[in-house]
């Protein structure tokens, strides 16, 4: 409990750190917004009037406590291009990108414990070559490529799904997740690669100790050993591998909303990039941060819970 | 077992031998000019005059890929070189000299490293802008943090070595022990994040320009083909299959020379 609290401790310090950090990153970049949005026809009247409303004539450590504190309530002020609430723009397409997340995760997890299982189980042989083959290549195929592939054949010429044409939650939910299913697999599966590859070395690693060997020796059978013993025991090295495989989704469902036209997070972030949007674009930025950090925190604790002399502050 | 590997290897070798070859061609010749558009020849199959067709704009697409894997591959090079450099003295000192500031710049360092890099450059191209040289910048500064946590473990486990103390007791200042003599004992270690950091940043330079935050056009690049592709899919399926091959040898030969053992 008490590493819990000081888990918690450096979390928030982490945080902070990052808050000012993102913060004055942008302060950095040269013209205002308030110039750069109303372009240089723009009177010094309305210019001094729109850098009133957006209080940028106020000190930097004033404005980031404001900032910070607005932010703490959720509230990252109002967009530049697209003239409504922040909160607004991210709420609508946060469950969007989680959902397609959640479903690449999915699939991740269905995929790669059987496959990394058997590919442990027939070590050398001919199933093990043909995923590690398969493996290799799937590492190597960027996941956006993937995506055409895939809109090729089960878009165009299956006609599974129309590529670019999503379906919203609220129109048809079943129609949603048909959609979601193949951007969700064009992330899936490279990362699935990933996964399998790391399973099946942790598996074979734990098969080669000396307990297999007593377990063997006090009559277990082979389908014992795999499953109860050395599976298990495989287990905790991914937890810390399947942290760094739900950053890359995250990030990878970036580029993917952008193959599919999912109107998500990752395609409001390149927007907004464009746009040099930046009430978003520190938004977003902090969202993601905050994510990465809890899934970092989390995986400490569920290691330390597992395994108590693990204390990584 | 042993055997398969050593196939693996070669194979590595070949597809990478391959990639290196078809971009040392690119910088001398190009079939055609890879920007001369041909209104005639609009979206032409593959033929014998165009091994990989041409694109929406009669544009030889085996010159654009050529053209655009020269540009992915410097700009990997870049960003590889720049996250080697600073990583070697930012580990250097934080390994070897320990203490407070190794405990500052570490922390830091971890943070950054729980974001994916795609992710952190990203990031830095929202603040300095788009273009060629902002995105080697920004994709050189995301690719640091990772070079900093192989070379720091590595001076950690050699400053404690016999021939340190030895060089120690010579009269080394740190300077020489640091760069002289430990260095070149990381190079097995540090050659092998440098393949793999090349083919990270294949993939998230193609990434980055694919999402048009990375090279601008009338250069050429991978991504950014793949990106104009997409609205011939169904008409011209053959535009996407040279950049995309191209990616899949470079990534495919460099991680399999990498395999261990």
């Amino acid at each position: 409990m008490k590493f819990a609290f000081q888990k918690a401790g450096t979390l928030m310090i982490t945080l902070f750190i990052i808050s000012i950090v993102t913060f004055f990153a942008f302060q950095v970049i040269p013209g205002d917004s308030a110039t750069a949005n109303l372009g240089i026809d723009a009177s010094p009247e309305q210019v001094e009037a729109l850098r009133e409303q957006y209080g940028l004539n106020k000190s930097l450590l004033e404005r980031y406590g404001e900032w910070a504190v607005n932010a703490l309530r959720g509230d990252f002020g109002t967009s530049f291009s697209y003239r409504v609430p922040v909160r607004t723009l991210i709420g609508e397409r946060l469950p969007v990108t989680l959902m397609l997340g959640m479903t690449a995760i999915l699939i991740i997890l269905a995929a790669s414990a059987p496959l990394g299982i058997l590919a442990a189980r027939w070590d050398g042989r001919l199933p093990e070559k043909l995923i590690t083959i398969a493996n290799q290549i799937g590492m190597a195929i960027p996941s956006f490529f993937l995506g055409m592939i895939i809109s090729l054949v089960f878009g165009v010429i299956l006609k599974w799904f129309i590529p670019g044409q999503y379906v919203g939650f609220s129109e048809n939910p079943g129609g949603f997740f048909r959609y979601l299913i193949f951007p969700a697999a064009a992330i899936a599966i490279p990362k699935t690669a990933m996964l399998v590859k790391f399973l099946h070395n942790s598996i074979v690693r734990q098969l080669g100790m000396e307990y297999v060997r007593t377990a063997r020796s006090k009559g277990n059978s082979e389908h014992q050993i795999l499953y109860r013993h050395a599976f298990q025991n495989a287990l905790l090295p991914v937890i810390t591998f399947l942290a760094i495989i739900i950053m890359e989704v995250l990030a990878n469902s970036i580029i993917i909303e952008q193959v599919f036209s999912v109107p998500g997070m990752g395609r409001l972030l390149v927007a907004a990039i464009s746009n040099r949007d930046f009430p978003v674009v520190q938004a977003i930025v902090l969202y993601i941060a905050i994510v990465v950090i809890l899934l970092n925190g989390l995986v400490d604790l569920l290691y330390h819970y597992i395994d108590p002399r693990v204390k990584t502050l | 077992m042993k055997r398969k590997r050593k196939g693996s290897f070669w194979a590595g070798c070949f597809l990478a031998g391959l990639a290196i070859l078809f971009v040392g061609t690119g910088i001398f010749y190009t079939p055609y000019d890879p920007n001369q558009m041909n209104a005639a020849l609009k979206n032409t199959a593959p033929c014998w005059t165009h091994w990989f067709g041409t694109d929406n704009f009669g544009r030889d697409i085996l010159s654009r890929v050529m053209a655009g894997s020269r540009t992915t591959f410097l700009i990997a090079l870049c960003t590889v070189g720049i996250g080697t450099f600073f990583g070697i003295i930012l580990g250097a000192i934080t390994g070897y000299f320990g203490g407070i500031l190794d405990k500052i710049i570490m922390r830091m360092n971890d943070v950054l490293l729980a974001f994916p890099s795609l992710l952190l450059s990203l990031v830095f191209i929202s603040i300095i802008g788009i273009g060629k040289y902002n995105s080697i910048a920004a994709l050189g500064i995301a690719f640091i943090p990772s070079f900093v946590r192989v070379v720091r473990s590595e001076f950690v486990t050699q400053k404690e070595m016999d021939y340190v103390k030895n060089a120690r007791i010579m009269g080394a200042g740190h300077g020489r022990i640091m760069f002289v003599h430990i260095l070149p004992n990381t190079f097995s270690i540090v050659a092998s994040a440098i393949t793999i950091g090349f083919n990270n940043a294949v993939l998230a330079e193609a990434g980055m320009s694919y999402l048009g935050l990375g090279v601008q056009p009338p250069d050429a690049s991978l991504g950014r083909m793949l990106s104009e592709s997409q609205a011939y899919l169904f008409s011209a399926p053959w535009y996407a299959v040279a950049p995309g091959m191209v990616i899949i040898i470079t990534v495919l030969g460099f991680s399999l020379v990498n395999e261990k053992r």
